[in-house]
């Protein structure tokens, strides 16, 4: 209700507004009508600075409604600056180029006094910028690290690019007449000193249209020394010094140099300010700052641009601002030594995270490779290691086993010679007993893995004694001495022996004498007495080949036995290895008679002998 | 100008159908606290008052249709007349219940012009100020504070000082908010009190 109260009391105090029209021009229109009943334009006037010849205040443009800067004359400036001023205004005002500060309006004020406006400066002048960089305001050098103010520099070369463009020097750059906006906006103001020239050949800006140079230049003062010094170029420093493009690009070489080092080129008094520049005494910025550790090519760009002769200087200020862009960029410059390596260096300023992910992937590809390899090297080499022991273990176990093998030759050996021992010993004596045995233990021989051609012969030779031909065909095969005479001896019936006829022409086909013997100890063993005689016989008759078989004759009642043959001489195999058998034993013989054989002489024991008496 | 507004039917267009139930809300709307002021103002008991509110609207509600604005006839003229009319009917009626308070009232007293003049400048007041709260909450404080000073007739320089600001600003925001007041007004006016 309070509220309601308040509102009432105070529409109490409007009433006039309950009967007011809307048609009022001044409510419907207000801009339109505020800006007719405007009378005097700028208002608010706060002066700025204040030097030489004018003052810079702030106003506020009412038409437009916002602050811009005026520049005055002051009160009491002679007549004649009045022409410079408007010149100085009117050059500015034709170059409209956004980084080149604006004039919106020349006038008169008063009915005397010419006054221009132009756009109000924000921020700080670079001079400021420098100022507090060199006095290390943390601030500002996070705001303005190098490639920030080479960017600013970049622009400045655009703004007097431009202005040469249009046949405009600015003669008087220096960090005090360029403003850097608080969002990094670049003007290039007081283009107090500057002068229009008029080159026809000029191949800058063609197409613009030229300012004219008869209007606009600086009639009254031609021939004095203007400029600021550190900022001049030589010709500056001299009276009638023809100023050319280059002459700007000298002073942006020195803005570049203030840029990098916050210092100005030359010091000292102004003569020898002027002297220094005029003879080129200036150390280059790396030389003057070798803490910011700067760049060698921006050395070269600022020794380029300074050269004492403005022949040697950039042609232009584009190629400067070329080789300021390419630096940044981290291209080549026109100052640059072209060299693969040098290129190789900017490739990678440009490419840093290209490179650096190339290289560490190619360190990873090397590593993972490396690591690869490694392990395939190890695995080789403990294979080959393997191998090795392998080897070297079954090297150790072949020695062995030969060892073994040879030590089990030598004990089969020295058995074998057992066995040959015990069989010449025991076989006279008892044949079939000691010939199962000698084949039982050169059966066991066998199965011990020794099998030595002498003993499967040994083997053979007691089957074949033994007429066990099948067993011997089979084992010997045909390659065997004695196969072809086992094979025509191989009884129908298996496991028989053969009779007397038979064993008469059996030991009658042998060769060796001594397996003759061997056969007929056996046979002896195992047949009848009366079956005995005719292998008896052709025993008598193998060992005495020239003895015709026939004079000899066996009386079996008397046992007497009649040789009736000179060439007999044997009874008993004479041979090596012979087991000293007497067939005569065998045949129970008691008395040979040699009656009609020729021989006298014959001696045996326990045996009668009877010979020729003498004719 | 006129045309402008006369595109929507007026709130009195709309009593002309005197059974529009919304047309009679809004009629209540906007006249219920008017009369209560000006019942106040004539000295009503406040125990009445409500009866006396609900009287006089349903009196203004059936005179509606009779109001025309053609020929010299002004609305607050009219409707003044009724209002005062409604209110001595319904003293008259209830002045044998009413409060010692009440008898002793000046109201019948008071000559017709007198009250007649009070309750059409309660009207402008109760239009202004329905504007104003309309009109309130579109602009910043500082504006409004602009106009309020400007109405109490502070100079622009007074006012920039005082707010703050350049005196083209203080103009500005004053002119701002005086233009809408005067069409907020318009506005209001254009739906009350023409048919």
């Amino acid at each position: 209700m309070a509220d309601n109260d308040d509102i009432r009391s105070l529409a109490r105090g409007m009433k006039h507004l309950y009967d007011e029209s809307i048609d009022d021009l001044s409510e419907i229109s207000p801009l339109y009508s505020e800006i007719r009943e405007i009378d005097n334009q700028y208002t608010e006037r706060t002066k700025i600075a204040s030097g030489g010849m004018k003052t810079i205040y702030k106003v506020l443009d009412l038409k437009t409604d916002r602050y811009l800067a005026m520049a005055e004359l002051h009160g009491d400036a002679p007549e004649e600056f009045y022409e410079n001023f408007i010149r100085e205004a009117r050059l500015t005002a034709n170059l409209d180029h956004p980084n080149i500060i604006s004039i919106h309006d020349i006038g008169i004020i008063d009915d005397s006094r010419p006054y221009f406006t132009m756009d109000l400066k924000v921020g700080d002048s670079l001079r400021q910028i420098l100022k507090k960089l060199n006095e290390m305001d943390a601030e500002y050098e996070k705001r303005y690290p190098l490639n920030t103010r080479l960017e600013i520099f970049s622009k400045i070369c655009d703004a007097i690019d431009y202005a040469h463009s249009r046949g405009v020097l600015h003669l008087d750059l220096k960090p005090d007449n360029i403003q850097i906006g608080t969002h990094g906006e670049v003007l290039v103001c007081d283009w107090g000193l500057a002068k229009v020239i008029d080159e026809p050949d000029s191949d800058t800006g063609k197409n613009l249209c030229k300012l004219d140079p008869d209007l606009l230049n600086d009639m009254t003062q031609s021939g004095e020394i203007k400029g600021t010094p550190g900022y001049m170029a030589p010709e500056q420093t001299v009276k009638d010094g023809k100023k050319t493009f280059q002459t700007d690009i000298y002073a942006l070489g020195c803005l570049l140099y203030s840029i990098l080092t916050y210092k100005t080129t030359v010091k000292g008094s102004l003569d020898e300010m002027m002297e220094a520049t005029r003879k080129g005494l200036i150390h280059p910025p790396t030389k003057v700052c070798p803490e910011f550790f700067l760049h060698g090519t921006l050395d070269a760009i600022f020794c380029k641009a300074t050269e004492v002769t403005p022949g040697d200087r950039y042609k232009s200020v584009k190629e400067l601002k070329n080789d300021i862009s390419n630096f940044l960029a981290g291209y080549s410059t026109s100052v640059d030594k072209r060299s693969f390596l040098n290129e190789l260096n900017l490739f990678y300023r440009r490419n840093k995270t290209a490179c650096w992910t190339a290289i560490c992937l190619s360190l990873i590809l090397f590593i993972v490779t490396s690591l690869f390899i490694f392990n395939l090297n190890r695995r080789i080499k403990e294979a080959e290691t393997a191998n090795k022991i392998a080897s070297h273990l079954s090297n150790k176990q072949i020695s062995e086993h030969e060892n073994f093998q040879k030590k089990l030759h030598r004990v089969s050996d020295k058995y074998l010679k057992q066995i040959k021992e015990q069989f010449r010993i025991n076989y006279k004596a008892n044949p079939a007993k000691t010939l199962n045995w000698t084949i039982d233990s050169l059966n066991d021989l066998i199965s011990h893995g020794n099998a030595s051609q002498e003993v499967h012969d040994m083997k053979l030779e007691c089957l074949f004694i033994r007429q066990d031909l099948n067993s011997f065909y089979a084992l010997a095969g045909e390659s065997h001495h004695l196969s072809k005479i086992a094979r025509d001896f191989l009884s129908t019936e298996t496991d028989s022996h053969l009779n007397s006829d038979e064993m008469a022409e059996f030991i009658s086909q042998l060769e060796d004498i001594n397996l003759c013997e061997k056969i007929l100890i056996y046979y002896s063993a195992i047949s009848l007495k009366n079956d005995l005689l005719k292998p008896v016989m052709a025993y008598l008759k193998k060992l005495n080949p020239a003895c015709n078989l026939e004079k000899i004759s066996l009386d079996r009642q008397s046992k007497i036995l009649k040789i009736n043959c000179s060439e007999f001489k044997h009874f008993i195999n004479n041979s090596k290895d012979s087991l000293k058998c007497n067939p005569l034993s065998i045949l129970k013989i008691e008395k040979i008679d040699f009656t009609g054989s020729g021989i006298k002489k014959f001696h045996m024991k326990g045996i009668e002998m009877v010979f020729d008496s003498n004719p | 100008m006129t045309e402008r507004w006369n595109t929507r039917k007026t709130l009195l267009q709309r009593a002309q159908d005197q059974d529009d139930a919304e047309a009679w809300d809004e009629f209540v709307f906007y006249y219920h606290d008017f009369l209560k002021m000006v019942l106040l103002k004539m000295n009503f008991n406040q125990n009445d008052i409500e009866d006396a509110i609900q009287e006089v609207l349903i009196k203004l509600w059936k005179a509606l249709p009779g109001f025309s604005t053609d020929g010299a006839a002004k609305f607050r003229t009219w409707m003044s007349r009724i209002v005062r009319n409604s209110a001595i009917d319904f003293f008259r009626k209830h002045s044998g219940k009413t409060t010692e308070e009440f008898e002793e009232s000046s109201l019948p007293s008071s000559t017709e012009p007198d009250i007649e003049n009070f309750i059409q400048e309660e009207w402008e007041v109760h239009i202004i100020s329905l504007a104003l709260n309309q009109v309130k909450p579109l602009f910043s404080e500082k504006a409004m504070m602009a106009f309020e000073l400007a109405m109490n007739n502070e100079s622009t320089e007074d006012i920039a000082v005082k707010l703050d600001v350049t005196p083209n600003a203080a103009l500005k925001l004053k002119n701002r908010v005086k233009h809408r007041m005067v069409q907020e007004i318009n506005l209001l006016r254009q739906k009350l009190e023409h048919c």
